[in-house]
Formats: structure tokens, sequence, C-alpha cells
């Protein structure tokens, strides 16, 4: 499974754990839009932690760099990380 | 303190072809079967019984430790706790966060109408409040529990003797130190923790003036949690002390506030029906620990040590989710201060007006008023009541019919502005705990108190069957339930069918019976 695919079948997960089964594209918002919350947040982040190594202490932390399929796949390629 | 569900969330229960009756009828107590259940290892407390239908109906008190060790709560909370340190570490790591001016670090405070940053008057509001309330209490040696990016340590610290802070989030804690760097004179007098609420590791015993623990309970990941921190709190404050737990998501008032929040986010097309759904959703998924004030008054039953409890409504003219839904609780401890003789007026029929309150006040040295209308909530409880009844139809008509109407209470800082106007000292109180947000007010004459011992009306029992809703522990109530069921139905011979309500307690009337009319009606509106 590709990268991208990863990240997507991630945000499914997290979706579907709350219930919304409605589709999104790869740039859809989904943090900054509200379908996920804060706490779900958190969960993108120590996903990307533990699967790239991402250290969002070093890098910084915005709610834009995970906000979607495309963004999170921009970070993770970004910082440099292959896994 | 025992386990309890949640009044609003109904998944757990396990329905076995029961259903408690709406309406209050006298029904039999069964003491065989009460028995029964409380040899069970997770039941610390247990009533049964026969409603005039035939259906038979359980209130469970669990056993806090079954749950914790048995059933997985204390991993799961300890779980729980990580993540929202993550988040706290989150918001401390964007640049906003860096660019904060001192003393006003508020990166993370969102709304949870907009999502978005809390507007900065509303915040600064927010800060002032809270400070001129707990300066009141004269604290010197201070302990802050959960102190964030200094909102308060930076305000208060200045004038007291000693100020240890807690917080368990690195990164916040990190901006707070960049801060103090800026103030080298409160280095000598400023102690930072990095640690868990619930670590009062060296932390001596009477050795503080003030607890400090100011909108952080929500993020504690249990009530049993919650009675660690209050437990070592109370030993920490020596006599003649204060506990200050602050900005507390008020239990009564937690449909009101999701239906407000649900309701300002849906779209217009969005029918009734799916806001009664969305307000549900949001109840039973809710991750915060919110309280009843009766939390905090049940802790004076429960330690000698804690001399008084109140209850106050959050001050301030800003209109927001913290001035509607929260409050303030202050545990005084030891002593045993005597009370302001104040008598209470009950509410005229159409409820307290200024006007009213004026002339009762006229000549009078203290007068109380019960049960103000709260001006604050009343839009929310329209909506609430709205919701109850309205037949279907989309929201963005429901909307039309609620703005227009004009306020019937009274909004608490007008009280604040009549005090003054007529020569009064006035406090107000939400330990009664009327659940459509009312609140009394004593006015009084004499010296500026705002912290005065008053004889306020009392909550009801049925206000202590619940204390709190269980956060994220929808799973393991769903297993506890299972496991009582299968006892119940081994236990019972065709009398399988049973209606299981965790309670925190069973109130008890003055005889020591059991109050079987409050325990039914906190329960009803589930």
């Amino acid at each position: 499974m590709d990268q991208k695919s990863k990240i997507r079948d991630f945000l499914q997960q997290l979706l579907a754990q709350k219930g919304d089964r409605k589709p999104f594209a790869n740039s859809d918002s989904l943090v900054i839009s509200g379908r996920l919350q804060s706490v779900d947040a958190v969960e993108i982040v120590i996903f990307l932690e533990e699967q790239w190594g991402l250290d969002f202490a070093q890098i910084g932390f915005d709610e834009s760099q995970i906000d979607s399929v495309d963004a999170i796949d921009a970070l993770v390629q970004n910082a440099g990380v292959t896994k | 303190m025992p386990w309890f569900r949640t009044p609003e969330s109904q998944s757990e229960q396990m329905k076995a072809g029961a259903s408690v009756k709406r309406e209050f009828q006298q029904p039999g107590l069964l003491s065989e079967k009460s028995n029964a259940l409380r040899e069970h290892a997770a039941v610390q407390d247990a009533a049964v019984y026969r409603q005039a239908d035939g259906t038979t109906v359980a209130f469970i008190v669990p056993r806090e430790k079954y749950i914790d060790e048995v059933l997985g709560r204390r991993e799961a909370a300890g779980k729980q706790v990580r993540k929202w340190q993550k988040t706290y570490d989150l918001t401390q790591l964007a640049k906003s966060a860096a660019a904060s001016p001192f003393a006003f670090n508020i990166a993370g405070w969102n709304s949870s109408y907009t999502r978005q940053p809390l507007p900065a008057e509303d915040m600064k509001e927010w800060v002032e409040t809270t400070v001129e309330r707990i300066s009141t209490l004269e604290p010197s040696e201070v302990l802050e529990i959960g102190c964030g990016t200094g909102l308060l340590l930076l305000r208060l610290a200045p004038r007291c003797k000693r100020y240890v802070a807690m917080d368990f989030a690195p990164s916040v804690l990190i901006r707070l130190r960049e801060q103090l760097a800026q103030a080298p004179a409160l280095n000598q007098k400023v102690e930072l923790l990095e640690r868990s609420a619930d670590n009062f590791d060296g932390l001596q015993e009477n050795g503080f003036s003030t607890v400090i623990v100011n909108s952080v309970a929500q993020h504690f990941p249990s009530q049993t949690y919650l009675n660690r921190v209050m437990d070592n709190a109370i030993r920490v404050v020596r006599p003649g002390g204060k506990i200050f737990i602050g900005d507390q998501r008020n239990l009564l008032l937690h449909r009101a506030c999701a239906a407000s929040v649900e309701a300002f986010q849906a779209a217009p097309e969005t029918t009734v029906a799916e806001l009664r759904t969305r307000i549900d959703g949001r109840l039973h998924q809710e991750l915060q620990l919110v309280l009843s004030p009766t939390y905090f008054l049940a802790l004076k039953q429960r330690y000698p040590k804690v001399s008084r409890v109140e209850i106050y409504p959050r001050r301030g003219n800003r209109d927001n989710e913290m001035t509607r839904f929260r409050f303030d609780a202050i545990l005084g401890i030891g002593g045993d201060p005597s009370k302001q003789g104040v008598a209470f007026l009950a509410p005229p029929a159409d409820g307290w007006h200024l006007n009213a309150m004026r002339a009762a006040l006229a000549g009078q040295q203290s007068v109380g008023f019960a049960r103000i209308r709260n001006a604050r909530l009343e839009p929310d409880m329209r909506l609430l009541d709205q919701l109850s009844h309205a037949p279907e139809r989309p929201i963005s008509t429901l909307r039309q019919e609620l703005h227009p109407q004009p306020a019937h209470g009274i909004h608490p800082e007008e009280l604040f502005r009549l005090a003054a106007e007529t020569g009064y000292e006035v406090a107000i109180s939400g330990a009664a705990c009327y659940e459509d947000g009312s609140y009394d007010a004593a006015f009084f004459r004499g010296e500026p108190n705002m912290f005065p011992a008053i004889p306020w009306p009392q909550a009801e029992n049925k206000a202590f069957v619940y204390l709190s809703n269980a956060p994220g522990q929808t799973e393991i109530r769903e297993k506890l339930a299972r496991e009582l069921l299968s006892d119940w139905q081994q236990q019972s011979s065709g009398d399988a069918s049973v209606r299981f309500y965790f309670v925190d307690s069973l109130p008890c009337k003055s005889d020591g019976s059991i109050d079987q009319e409050a325990l039914f009606s906190a329960t009803a509106s589930t």
C-alpha cells in the first residue's frame, strides 16, 4: 500500500469511528471543517509519529498540516522521511 | 465515590424488556433481589424495584475498584490522559503560541460553537474574573494544578509568598518558562513541576493556603481520578485555607449546552429530528468529565476537613460557553464559619424582576431571593423545550420562532449592578442545582465579601443521584451491564426482565430509607 493510501485508510477509519461514512476527496478539509475534532487531530499526530517517525516538536504544528489526505502526504514528503 | 451512568447516554443500558415509568408511582422495593445484587463484586450498593406495570428496575452503585481493575478502566484512563497531554502540547507547537503577548498565551482556547479561537475579549474577561475571585480568597502559598501557560500564575504569583504549579504537558511548561524568564522577580517564589494532576509526591500535608484547579478537571478521565486529586488537595491545604475548582462544565446544563452548540452548527435544512439525534450523539461521544455541583456539595459529607462548599455561577458580561454553562466551586477547609442570617423569599408567580427585588430590599438589612430565572440561559432553555415537543420542521423555522422572544429572567451581572446602586453587597449561588439554570441571590449590608457564608437553599435529593458523566466509558459500562444481566438471569427463574441504571448514589430520606422518588425522578429523563 502506498503512502497516500495508508493515510486515506487511517482517516477513513477515524471518520467511521465517529459514524461519519460520507465520501471525501483527498483534497477535502477534515479537521478545519470540523468533521474531525481536536482529539482526532491527536490521533493523526500519533499515527504520523508511529508510522513515519515525524517529530512535531521539531517541525512545529498547525492544523492545516494535517487537514486533508493531500496535506498529510505533503507533510510526510517534506519531512523527508521514508519508511 | 461510586461509578455511575450519565443520564444522557442510553446505549449502555441493558434493555431486557423493561422500561422506567415516566410518572412516579410508588414502586415496591425487592429486598431479596437488592441483596443478591450487592453480593456481586462489581456492586457497592443496589436497589431493585418492581413497578406498577410489572417491570423491574435495578439502580446500581458500581464498585470503583472493580471498574478500574477488572473491567480495565485504569488502563483506558491512562491512555486518555496521554491524549489530552498531547493535545495541549500541540497547541504550544503552533507559531501563534510562540508569538503570544506576555501573560496572555491563549493558544488552544477554541469555541465549541465556531471551532475557532475564542475572542481575545472573552478570554480577557475570563482571566480577569477568575483572578478577581481567587484573589478574594487571599492566597499566600498556592498549589496550582494544571497551570497551563500561566494565565493565572503570572497574575497571582506576584502577590503570593510561594507558588507551586503543576502541568503534565512539557511544551506548555516550556512556554511558561519562557515567560517567567521575563519576570525574574518571580523566580524565587515559583516552582514548576511537570507531572500529572494526581501526583502529589513530595507535597506536604497542610503545606498550602490555597489549591487552584481551574478549567482542568474536565480533562480528568473519570470521577475516580478527580476523587484522587480532591483527596490530596484537601490533605495539602491547611485549616483556614481554600480550594478553588473553577470553570467547571455543569452536568445539569450538559444537554442544554449540547443543544445550543448543535443548533448553532446545524445547516438551515437540518430537521428537528436530526438535531435531536446529533445532540444525543454529542452527549454520547463526550470525552470530557462534566460535573454536577452536587459532586462538590457531597465532599462536605465525606471530609470532616471541608467546612463549607460554595457554588458560584461564572461572573462576566460576555456571552459565551463559559459564562453560560460553567460554574466555580470553592471549598472552605477547617473552621465552622457562622452564617449570615438571610431569609429567602420565594419567587413571584411570574418570576423575579429587578423592580420587585428593589422594592423587597427597601429598609432591610438582608434579603435572599430564591430561584431567579437566568437570562443568560433562557434562549437555550427555550430551545430544549421546543426540541422536546416541537413537530418535525427545519431548524431554520425553529430559529425564527425562538429568536425574537424577550428575556424574562435576570442576567447575574444585573444583580451586581443593582447591589452597587442600592448600597448592598450581593452573592449569588448555584448550590440549589435548579435544572433550568436558575440561581439564588443574597443581598446584605456590611463589608465587601465575595465569599460570605450564606444559608443557601439546598439541592434536592435527586440532584445527588448523578454527580458527573462517564466520559469514554461506553464499552466498559456495556461490559458491566452484560455481567450483571448474566448473573441476574441465572438467579431468576422466569423473571429475567430488568433494566439497570448505574448511579452515583442511592439518596436517603431523613428516616434513612432510600428516596425512591428522587431515584426515579433523576432517571426519568434518560
